[in-house]
């Protein structure tokens, strides 16, 4: 066998190895969720005009300490600099229902990327 | 009994001597630990990934927090309503009280609570009225620039121009500390916000977030 190709091969698996998504991309779930049942996001918008995302998260196992962050679009998909940005904390009891929900700061926001972690130092 | 206690305080003790040996190396651990508490490199923290160790005092991330429900209550309670004229309502900052054990500079809150704020297109905030004076007198300062001959006077703030608060911001930070099973020590810190609406003197919003630690006394907040 031609050992010249190994590391191209190594190169070529290491990149096809891309990060498991699932359902909506606006989304994010870290490995450390893996273990939680998360509902689409449910987006809706209130009378003053603002985006509100609502996340139904099952936790089956014991209690889990979650950390997500919710960064809020404007429509040239810039980052909208806000302390609704800012990473937010729940404690999600153990076999029970938890919604968590995200405002966006202003009517300008368009789009959203939720980012669900377990909050670990 | 005397001269013999001084002849033992007078022995030096041997230099292979159990005790000798005891205090030499716990000596030496006292300064290890000492250097590695000090060994501790300086990192930058970024504000938006910041899984730095909490105390059982208040930093920057419990202040966020606190702005940000609070913020969101106030957006969420639809009695923001805008002026007649479609303006947004114009908010002063009054007393902010720090009833706790820490040196807080309460402007923090208000800072990030305004500046939230004026980002939700809903209020903007004077700085030319204040409970202590304004927060930035050269508003009302420049005014006496419209007796120079110096200054093109079209330039000139005229009379009349500044718009007067319609809101006022106001409530106070407060600590309870309590001593919990186990030796534990539980503090309490409550972020209480008021806006009232200064034509009527009718809170149009009031709220509260509690932000709790557990932890060892030997962090405690004070």
């Amino acid at each position: 066998m031609n050992l010249r190709f190994i590391p191209a091969l190594l190169l070529v698996a290491a990149c096809q190895a891309p990060v498991p998504q699932r359902g909506d991309p606006r989304l994010i779930l870290t490995p450390n969720v893996q273990g939680l049942s998360i509902s689409e996001p449910s987006v809706a918008t209130g009378p003053d005009g603002r985006m509100r995302v609502t996340v139904n998260i099952f936790n089956p196992g014991g209690d889990f300490p979650l950390r997500y962050q919710t960064d809020w679009l404007d429509s040239s998909g810039r980052p909208m600099s806000s302390l609704q940005s800012r990473p937010a904390f729940r404690s999600l009891a153990r076999a029970t229902v938890t919604s968590i929900d995200a405002d966006a700061p202003s009517p300008a926001a368009r789009d959203f990327r939720m980012t669900l972690d377990v909050d670990s130092p | 009994m005397n001269s013999q206690i001084a002849n033992l305080k007078d022995q030096p003790m041997p230099a292979h001597s159990p005790a000798r040996r005891f205090l030499l190396i716990g000596g030496a651990a006292l300064l290890l630990s000492a250097c590695a508490q000090g060994d501790m490199a300086t990192q930058r923290i970024d504000s938006r990934n910041d899984r730095s160790p909490i105390g059982m005092g208040l930093d920057n991330r419990d202040f966020e927090e606190a702005a940000r429900t609070l913020v969101r209550g106030m957006l969420d309670s639809g009695r923001l309503q805008p002026r007649p004229d479609g303006q947004p309502r114009v908010m002063a900052i009054s007393r902010i009280t720090n009833d706790t054990t820490l040196r807080i500079n309460t402007n923090e809150l208000t800072q990030l609570v305004s500046v939230e704020l004026n980002n939700s297109g809903r209020i903007v905030t004077t700085t030319a009225v204040g409970l202590d004076g304004p927060s930035d007198p050269l508003a009302m300062q420049s005014r006496q620039l419209r007796s120079s001959g110096e200054f093109n006077q079209r330039t000139v703030a005229a009379r009349g121009q500044m718009v007067a608060p319609d809101l006022s911001l106001s409530g106070q930070i407060i600590q309870r500390t309590n001593r919990v099973d186990g030796g534990a020590t539980r503090v309490d810190y409550v972020f209480q916000l008021n806006l009232t609406n200064i034509r009527t003197g009718i809170a149009v919003y009031q709220g509260q977030e509690v932000i709790s630690r557990v932890g060892s006394g030997r962090t405690v907040s004070w």
